[in-house]
């Protein structure tokens, strides 16, 4: 479990470092401003204590120190803009960054639909939550990460010039912090890995209770959700609660030790100046060192105090690239073999099964099937029907041989015709022309076609009315057929079916078996997973995929 | 403008009221350690002054008053994160319950129509953009209001005008927040809209990769998802670009504050009004002010965003609240009772279409009726009207059964769509978790033909199944929903296309026996199979084309 755990959190920096490598330039930019940030303080802050020094202790007349006044207007103008530049460059990273890793993103669930992942409706949300979270990482962490050593450097630089005793004790106080903060930030950011995955797993637990409602209203089952939903609230709760006991620690510890390192400053400077102290250059302060280091103590913390606010954006950011990224599974090699076949046969398979789970495997009859023909996928429910279409549709890894005439090999040539077929919460001519458009005139030819004429003349606003999530507002045949509307429509060579007609009357059904066979006599192939008994009477091949074969 | 705010807002901020004593301990606790990080500042600044310039003054007093303050800080800031922290998430547990609890109260036709992805940003994104109602927005103000008072009360026993550029540069600041806060409103709609139509097309687009991956439209569909996603981003740029100009403003009135209390504070010691010490207390408490004044404007950029996500949750309020009254389901009268229903002149509208057109037909106990015709929704729409989930105001005609009974009580339905929950078989059997014996489930699961199945699986009843469990085909998956059905036991079963994906043999086999089985039960089929088709052995009633 650790082992997996540190596994899970290599691959998450590693995203996060190649995604940081794209954006480097405009970080190197955004740097620089940050230290020019740090000088001006540093100039503006000695400005004040000269001030200080030549007004109060050796009683200069106020309006006769141009230098020093000049300085310090000079010096606030640039503390003031240099952050402003600085955000420019912060932008344009973050923007290069989050975009890149959604293409990352798609590439990768593209990936996985070939290896025969089911990708989720809820996945979608990765593109949302994760992703946001990455924007603070390069916002803010990433330069952050670099003026936390530098910034602090040159005040303390500063403050040695002024008064060694200062300087060690800033030198001290400043590497002990982020070590005592490291300790205990590493427990934050695992926790903050697991607050992530809390994150979208709240999120699911939404979406399943959300797509089922009907089913938790028809059986009265609105109190066992509710306490599901409340009782993932409450972990999302706690452990968002731990993640930031922890956290908020690491960052008290930092306010206690700079607080304390402002007092020790103050009381060594006000006792030295007493003259309690004479050691290592107490006797040399005056008013103006001592105000200056006084005053250049908390700006040596600030960007520790900066970085440790960020440092929770990295354990977000952690957090989400372990969503984002995703350890590459070796890659079955099920490349279709792919033929020069002179011969009008189109698709063949010797050999072929599927392991589904270790001890699970479904084996496949020898098949060979031609150009034009009807060949019909039967067996009983749940003995590798669907399955084997995915094989088909390049979704699963096989073993054995699977051959493709070139001609249909390149991808544009199938048009699939899917079980629960996907719509859109948008109007009906959208939904048809989801993978291609087609015209008006088109569409309503094949709906005649299909028998969905009396549904056209009922719809209030025609091909323009809108349905709802998941083709909500027809009816479940209707739905079908809109989508084999669109198979047809498409023109394409291939068709692959799931149990095309599955739950329709049987005027429609006849329509739809009378329409595949005309279309086999146009020259297209169709390949059909069903248990309709006339849809195999009019197929020119039947493939007997026998539940008895595979260990179901 | 403001009252529209208000309005939206008051809900949350009387939530707030039953935490009284977690939220006073939280302003103060946030108070104080703006307080002590000003009074570390600056006594430290009015000691060392005067370590430098005074002779004889009493070291101890500021000497422990600054070690004080070091720790105060530290302790007060820590207690405060947490506690504030604490806070809004029990707000927000409270609040996606009760936003749950209205959804559930949706009419069921309205539920079927659901856009789903609508639904979970607003339960998940929203509730957490009110967080900054809170932390970002009430807390800040509050505690830079109260300390400027503080420090405008300290500053006037030694320089008016002191106090009055501190005004000034207060209301500069707050004023420069507000106009930020007003310039985010309308982009954060815009920007709240985008994220909708971006977690759509996500979510769509994950449903469907399978689709899209065979079609070879995953290119141009990750295109336009892309697109999308860059609107969004441009929309969030525009934010923060009103932010950064509203921070740069911010800064330099705070630090022109800054100055001019050093300018004023040098002049008063020129005329021998103050101390030196004072001179440096005052221009260090004005430096400490200026960190919380720069402040303001981020936390206030978020103003919108909140906004916006109130106003999207009142809606999801309304929406549920406007459902009116949806019958209870309490429990039946008895597994054993026999009910006839009889439909007379039945007409149903639905979307300005008349779906069911008198019709008049008498369901009796112990038949199966089996419900056929053109695809079409008025067969769903019969299964709805009967359950009594149909709006009545577009029903009319007689529903009478006998004994006279409600019969959403009495029935039970088997959804045409198969929904089924991330969750174990046996909570898929059972989601309403009633106590049931573990016979009974493998009884309904032999009645449909899974027990072999079920059986089979690893954690047998616990299996996890669903789009993160094991799967099962489509045709397993309806005869569990169906199993489910069963498990409920009511006098009246109307099944809507109980038998997709599942071969005839099968079909036959399983009607066979639930039917016999399961004698006293008035059976109501929506099915486009012909009943012919299955010669099943089974009582048969009244049947209907519609």
């Amino acid at each position: 479990m650790s082992v997996k755990l540190s596994r899970e959190l290599e691959a998450a920096s590693l995203y996060l470092k190649k995604l940081a490598a794209e954006v480097k330039r405009p970080i190197q930019w955004a740097f620089l401003f940050g230290l020019l940030k740090t000088v001006a303080i540093i100039v503006q802050l000695g400005c004040i204590a000269a001030l200080a020094q030549l007004v109060l202790a050796e009683s200069q007349p106020l309006l006769s120190l141009q230098a020093a006044g000049g300085g310090l207007i000079v010096s606030t103008f640039f503390r003031v803009s240099a952050p402003y530049w600085q955000q420019g460059f912060l932008q344009q990273a973050t923007l290069q960054a989050t975009q890149t890793a959604r293409k990352q993103l798609l590439k990768r669930w593209q990936r996985q639909t070939a290896q025969g992942v089911t990708i989720s409706a809820a996945e979608g949300a990765l593109q949302l939550e994760p992703i946001e979270a990455l924007k603070s990482y390069f916002n803010r962490y990433l330069v952050q990460q670099y003026l936390v050593v530098f910034s602090p450097f040159l005040i303390l630089v500063t403050c040695f010039y002024i008064n060694p005793v200062v300087g060690v004790l800033l030198l001290l106080s400043g590497p002990v912090i982020p070590l005592f903060m490291a300790l205990v930030g590493i427990g934050a950011e695992r926790l903050s890995q697991k607050h992530a995955q809390q994150t979208h797993a709240l999120s699911r637990v939404f979406t399943d209770k959300l797509r089922n409602l009907a089913t938790i209203q028809l059986f009265g089952a609105g109190d066992a959700a509710l306490s599901d939903v409340a009782a993932a609230g409450e972990e999302y709760r706690q452990a968002t609660m731990s993640t930031l006991k922890i956290a908020f620690l690491s960052s008290a510890v930092l306010e206690f030790f700079s607080s304390v390192a402002i007092a020790g400053v103050a009381l060594y400077v006000g006792f030295g100046l007493l003259g309690y102290i004479e050691w290592f250059g107490a006797d040399e302060l005056t008013l103006f060192s001592g105000l200056f280091v006084l005053l250049l103590a908390p700006e040596y913390f600030s960007p520790l105090r900066q970085f440790a606010q960020s440092y929770h954006d990295r354990a977000a950011a952690i957090g989400a690239a372990s969503l984002l990224s995703e350890q590459q599974k070796d890659a079955e090699d099920s490349s279709k073999q792919k033929t020069e076949n002179p011969s009008n046969e189109l698709i063949s398979w010797q050999n072929l099964s599927v392991t589904l789970t270790p001890g699970l495997v479904i084996s496949y009859p020898d098949t060979l099937i031609y150009e034009g023909t009807l060949t019909v996928i039967s067996g009983s429910s749940g003995s590798g029907k669907s399955t084997l279409i995915r094989i088909l549709l390049g979704q699963t890894p096989y073993s054995g041989t699977l051959k493709l005439n070139t001609t249909l090999a390149s991808g544009g040539e199938v048009a699939y015709f899917a079980q629960q077929p996907f719509l859109t919460a948008s109007s009906v001519r959208d939904n048809v022309n989801l993978y291609e458009r087609h015209s008006d005139a088109e569409i309503i030819k094949i709906f005649r076609q299909l028998n969905l004429g009396p549904l056209l003349e009922q719809l209030p606003q025609g091909l323009d009315t809108q349905l709802g999530e998941k083709g909500a507002g027809l009816s479940g045949g209707e739905r079908r057929r809109v989508a084999l509307a669109r198979c047809i429509l498409s023109g394409r060579r291939l068709i692959i079916a799931d149990e095309p007609t599955e739950n329709l009357d049987e005027v429609s059904a006849n329509a739809i078996r009378n329409n595949l066979k005309r279309l086999t006599e146009r020259g297209v192939t169709v390949i059909a997973a069903s248990h309709d008994p006339k849809l195999k009477q009019i197929a020119d091949q039947s493939v007997l995929v026998d539940s008895a074969r595979g260990q179901l | 403008m403001k009252s529209g705010d208000w309005r939206l807002l008051k809900p949350w901020l009387k939530q707030l009221g039953s935490y009284r004593v977690q939220l006073i301990l939280g302003i103060a606790l946030a108070l104080a350690t703006a307080l002590f990080g000003v009074g570390l500042l600056s006594l430290s600044g009015w000691f060392i002054t005067a370590s430098a310039l005074y002779i004889g003054f009493d070291i101890y007093t500021p000497g422990g008053g600054i070690r004080f303050f070091a720790i105060a800080r530290t302790v007060s800031r820590y207690l405060e994160r947490l506690l504030n922290h604490d806070l809004v998430l029990k707000l927000q547990a409270h609040w996606r319950v009760a936003l749950f609890r209205l959804l559930q109260k949706t009419p069921l036709h309205k539920t079927l129509t659901f856009r789903v992805s609508d639904t979970v940003q607003q339960l998940t994104r929203n509730l957490s953009a009110m967080d900054n109602l809170f932390i970002r927005l009430v807390i800040p103000a509050l505690t830079f209001v109260l300390a400027t008072m503080l420090l405008f009360v300290f500053w006037w026993f030694y320089n008016a005008w002191l106090s009055l550029v501190l005004v000034l540069g207060a209301t500069g600041t707050v004023y420069c927040s507000w106009k930020l806060a007003v310039k985010t409103r309308l982009l954060a709609v815009k920007s709240l809209r985008q994220q909708k139509r971006l977690r759509d097309s996500a979510m769509n687009f994950t449903d469907s990769i399978t689709e899209l991956s065979a079609w070879g439209c995953y290119d141009e569909q990750s295109e336009r998802l892309l697109k999308r996603s860059q609107k969004l981003e441009q929309f969030e740029l525009a934010q923060l670009r009103h932010q950064q100009k509203a921070q740069r403003i911010t800064e330099t009135i705070a630090q022109a504050v800054s100055l001019l209390v050093l300018m004023l504070a040098f002049m008063q010691f020129e005329q021998g009004q103050i101390g030196a010490a004072a001179v440096v207390m005052l221009t260090l408490s004005a430096l400490a002010w200026q960190e919380l004044a720069s402040e303001l404007p981020m936390q206030w950029a978020g103003y919108g965003n909140t906004l916006a996500a109130a106003r999207s949750l009142l809606a999801t309020q309304s929406a549920g609240e406007s459902g009116g009254a949806l019958p209870a389901v309490t429990n039946s009268s008895g597994n054993n009772t026999a009910i006839t229903i009889k439909l007379n002149n039945l007409m149903v509208w639905r979307q300005g279409r008349p779906i069911i057109d008198k019709l008049s037909v008498s369901f009796k106990p112990g038949c199966v009726h089996w419900i056929e015709g053109a695809s079409g929704i008025g067969k769903s729409t019969l299964a709805e009207v009967l359950m009594g989930f149909y709006p009545a105001d577009f029903i009319q005609g007689e529903i009478t059964t006998q004994p006279k009974t409600d019969l959403i009580n009495e029935a039970s339905y088997l959804t045409q769509e198969t929904e089924i929950f991330d969750a174990s078989v046996r909570d898929n059997l059972n989601p309403k978790r009633l106590p049931v014996a573990e016979n009974r489930y493998w009884q309904v699961l032999e009645q449909v033909n899974l027990d072999k199945k079920i059986a089979s699986l690893n954690d047998k009843l616990s299996t996890l199944i669903g789009s993160h469990g094991t799967q099962l085909s489509g045709g397993q998956l309806r005869r569990l929903a169906l199993a489910r059905v069963l498990l409920q036991d009511k006098p009246v079963v109307i099944l809507d296309e109980p038998f997709a994906g599942i071969e005839r043999a099968l079909v036959k086999n399983i009607l066979e026996r639930m039917v016999s089985q399961l004698p006293q039960k008035t059976w109501i089929i929506i099915s486009h199979v012909n009943m012919e088709d299955i010669c099943a052995d089974i009582p048969q009633g009244q049947s209907i084309i519609l």
